[in-house]
């Protein structure tokens, strides 16, 4: 037992100085959320090209997820070792700006910017549509439109907690988008056939695979996963009224230590050769114009994109939230 | 000066050990507080909603903790009653519930209960209406039971054992019924032995979270560690450091109550060499073997589903070497872990033997609870102080995996504490002044005495650490896990990348991993002699 110890420890604390860097070479570090680094993420993939590009150690940290990204830029201050911060949503944006988080990044607008938005701070990456996924087999004539949705209490539909995931909280901005003051009518309306609402975008989607819901709220690219296994089953519900949009974005921190190999390697997110990466492993459409694959060409296409205004979001968040919790509370 | 010198002696291991955890505790929670005042939040505030969680929250923890103590009785008692094949296995898995990460519990839950779950498939096939829903109260009563009770259960069936066969013998000769025999030989026990059991178990459903919120069908059911951990996520630290103190109280609160209701004179247990088996009639051997199978069947399908999910999909592709990574990082930390709280409970226990020897049951009582203290504090709110704290030594994967092995050894401390403490007590009532006179002291008593005594316990609670420790990933949250990839995490990792096969066979391996740790250390401790 001893023995078998000793070994462990042997291989944690070899293992552990061998991964060390060296250290006449700049690091960039990079804040980024945990499934963007992990092994069939882009991350390690992006960090190898540029690498080879910069002459310099690109250190990504990983860290639960954009809010918690930016929480802990607040808990750290100005001793953050942070230089980018990579994965945060549009939405996020305006309390980054007021915490005095970022600082401008000089880019130039690209011209074949898919995407339709630009910002001095932040650099949009990519970007998708939440949308509720369903599967073709069960669901014959899916909705065209969100009152559609609300109005069959024979679909059972799962999604995620605005106050502890991303995702939920696109929900309720989409909500709030679409229907205004009356938001808390549709909520309760939803309330009626919500199956649950869980903590994170795994759990929900979990059980919608496992048959517990027809409809889990995700992003319309999911498909595209699906089809690339090749199943062909699931599909996003696109509606009339519109969807709501993500945008990923990146930006460089208030006090990085190296500005300039930060916003090298923001735009060194924008060339084709990121944005193919980012496209395949994040699954959600690029910023920039580039030949999308046969998979994107499958998935139904979003015909009108919604969203708030990110001085909004920060804005009425709190109050949207209270009341979708009296809303569904009753 | 002798007695001055002894008695630091006594107080001595268990103080530090007591100092140590509620130091690290409360330097958390202050300087998370400390933080939030200084970056001034909005403050506190109370309103209808969170008191109707505060009210929930009491609710559904107070009913989950009765019906698995209720439960854990009455299968302890048809286990302890009872000689059948397979019995060891089955007493094995019990303690495995408690340590598998919720999204596993919801999983396997589901795919017995759900929509389209085994059991809905079952009444299909009957042609029986399935109406039962897993979601609503019904859903969180069920998944808390299901992690607890079974744990519950072994734990108290291991202290129906501990009753002297010689008293059970008496019991039969002077004609006992089978409620006498409850009242006057095993009630005791049970009560003393299970209620500070329930403390804990209180605790776990009070901080319950992901398995709430995802059974809960909606935000009408959530508890206190929601709000805890949305104030947190929207950084009104303030409300996060005053709702943890609340929800301290209230986990503090019950434990005290329980703690009152136990009764002042208990029995002594000891260590039997081969328990004797109550002669019981037919019909009640029958009562017996139905509650068995009942609850066998509660407790096996789920995990059988999480292992038929994961040998379903298996492919040798997935044994990468990331996964063997994650598993050698999930077993070392495990390891540490149990080790450090092993340490930890028996300098925490010596103190208190001493002390409930000398009578000091007040103080003994406080250090117990000190001892429990952080299951009662969310590890968000944990995580976040320490953050504050060490926030210079995020890169370092040694003070992360230290870190770690630290906070998993303070969860699981808990627990042994309760397995242990009476035993030891007991011992040390019996052997202390003997082995006084024999000059038997230190490691040499630990070894002698307490060791040799209690071994099977004491490999049990080892294993259970080790395997609570694994189940467990809170507390990364915020310090960047990429270089300490347990298999928790990378089973998130896999789910959020859309690899379900491939998590069904990690869920498999945690499982797997789990049984067999417990396997061992129950074999090692075996007595051969």
């Amino acid at each position: 037992m001893l023995r078998i110890l000793f070994t462990l420890f042997s291989i944690l604390f070899i293992v552990g100085p061998a991964t060390a860097t060296a250290k006449d070479k700049p690091i960039l570090t990079v804040y980024t959320y945990s499934s963007f680094v992990s092994e069939w993420g882009p991350g390690s993939q992006i960090k190898e090209n540029f690498e080879a590009k910069c002459d310099c150690i690109v250190n990504m940290v990983s860290i639960d997820d954009g809010v918690m990204i930016l929480n802990r830029l607040r808990l750290e201050g100005n001793r953050t070792k942070a230089d980018v911060i990579l994965g945060l949503d549009t939405n996020l944006i305006s309390i980054a700006k007021q915490a005095k988080l970022v600082q401008s990044h000089d880019i130039v607008k690209p011209t074949n910017l898919a995407v339709d938005w630009w910002d001095g701070q932040f650099i949009p990456y990519d970007y998708s549509y939440f949308a509720f996924i369903y599967n073709q087999e069960k669901i014959s004539s899916p909705p065209t439109n969100f009152a559609e949705l609300l109005d069959n209490p024979d679909w059972k539909i799962v999604y995620q907690d605005p106050r502890t995931s991303t995702p939920g909280l696109g929900l309720l901005l989409w909500i709030n988008k679409i229907y205004g003051e009356n938001a808390p009518l549709a909520w309760k309306k939803l309330a009626q056939h919500t199956v649950t609402v869980t903590k994170g975008w795994s759990e929900s989607y979990g059980l919608f695979l496992k048959g517990e819901a027809d409809f889990v709220l995700s992003y319309s690219t999911s498909p595209v996963v699906h089809i690339n296994d090749g199943d062909h089953r699931y599909k996003a519900a696109i509606f009339s009224d519109g969807n709501y949009e993500q945008i990923e974005v990146a930006a460089i921190t208030q006090y990085a230590k190296q500005p300039d190999l930060a916003k090298q390697f923001l735009m060194f997110l924008l060339t084709p050769q990121s944005q193919q990466i980012l496209m395949n492993k994040n699954i959600m459409y690029p910023a920039i114009s580039i030949d999308l694959p046969a998979a994107y060409q499958e998935i139904n296409p979003v015909t009108k994109a919604l969203s708030f205004s990110a001085d909004d979001v920060a804005r009425y968040q709190k109050i949207w939230i209270k009341q979708w919790q009296d809303a569904v509370s009753q | 000066m002798a007695r001055c010198g002894q008695s630091i002696k006594i107080y001595l291991p268990g103080f530090t050990v007591v100092l140590f955890v509620s130091t690290t505790v409360f330097t958390a929670l202050i300087a998370l507080w400390l933080f939030a005042f200084e970056h001034s939040d909005e403050g506190f505030y109370w309103d209808n909603y969170l008191f109707r969680v505060v009210s929930f929250t009491f609710i559904q923890a107070t009913l989950s903790t009765f019906i698995s103590i209720i439960l854990a009785v009455v299968l302890a008692k048809a286990l302890y009653q009872t000689q059948f094949i397979g019995k060891n296995l089955l007493i094995r898995i019990l303690s495995l519930t408690v340590v598998l990460p919720s999204l596993v519990v919801i999983t396997g839950l589901l795919t017995v209960y759900g929509h389209t779950g085994w059991l809905a498939w079952l009444c299909d096939y009957f042609s029986i209406n399935y109406s039962l829903s897993i979601y609503g109260l019904n859903g969180i009563l069920v998944a808390h039971v299901f992690l607890n009770f079974p744990f519950a259960a072994r734990y108290c069936y291991q202290s129906l054992l501990l009753i002297p066969n010689e008293q059970k013998q008496l019991s039969q000769q002077l004609g006992f019924s089978y409620l006498q025999t409850f009242r006057y030989l095993e009630f005791p026990i049970i009560i003393k032995q299970l209620l500070p059991l329930g403390g804990l178990i209180f605790m776990m459903c009070f901080s319950s979270f992901a398995t709430v919120l995802a059974l809960s069908g909606g935000p009408k059911y959530t508890t206190i560690e929601v709000a805890i951990y949305q104030a947190v996520r929207d950084f009104e630290l303030q409300q996060a450091v005053i709702l943890s103190c609340i929800q301290l109280l209230f986990c503090c609160g019950f434990m005290l109550i329980l703690k009152r209701l136990e009764p002042k004179q208990a029995p002594q247990l000891i260590h039997n060499i081969k328990p004797y088996l109550v002669k019981i009639t037919h019909r009640q051997k029958l009562l017996c073997y139905i509650v068995i199978v009942a609850s066998s069947l509660f407790i096996l399908t789920p995990l059988l589903a999480v292992i038929w999910d994961g040998l379903y999909y298996f492919s040798t592709s997935f044994l990468t070497s990331s996964l063997l990574q994650a598993l050698l990082t999930s077993v070392l930390i495990a390891l540490c872990s149990a080790l450090l709280a092993m340490l930890q409970a028996m300098l925490l226990l010596s103190t208190n033997s001493q002390l409930q020897l000398r009578g000091k049951m007040r103080l003994s009582e406080s250090g117990m609870l000190l001892g429990s203290l952080i299951l009662a504090v969310p590890s968000m709110v944990l995580s976040a102080g320490f953050f504050i704290l060490f926030y210079s030594y995020t890169d370092s994967p040694l003070f992360i995996f230290v870190l770690m092995v630290i906070c998993n050894s303070f969860l699981t401390l808990p627990f042994i504490l309760k397995q242990l403490a009476t035993p030891l007590a007991d011992l040390t009532k019996r052997y202390y002044f003997l082995s006084q006179s024999l000059n038997i002291k230190g490691l040499h008593y630990f070894y002698l005495v307490e060791f040799k005594a209690l071994k099977k316990l004491l490999a049990y609670n080892f294993a259970l650490a080790c395997i609570m420790s694994m189940g467990d990933f809170g507390i990364v949250a915020l310090f960047g896990g990429q270089d300490f990839m347990t298999l928790p995490y990378y089973l998130y990792e896999l789910l959020s990348h859309y690899r379900y096969q491939e998590s069904a066979f990690v869920a498999l391996i945690l499982l797997v991993i789990s049984f067999l740790l417990m396997t061992l250390f129950e074999y090692a401790s075996y007595d051969r002699t």
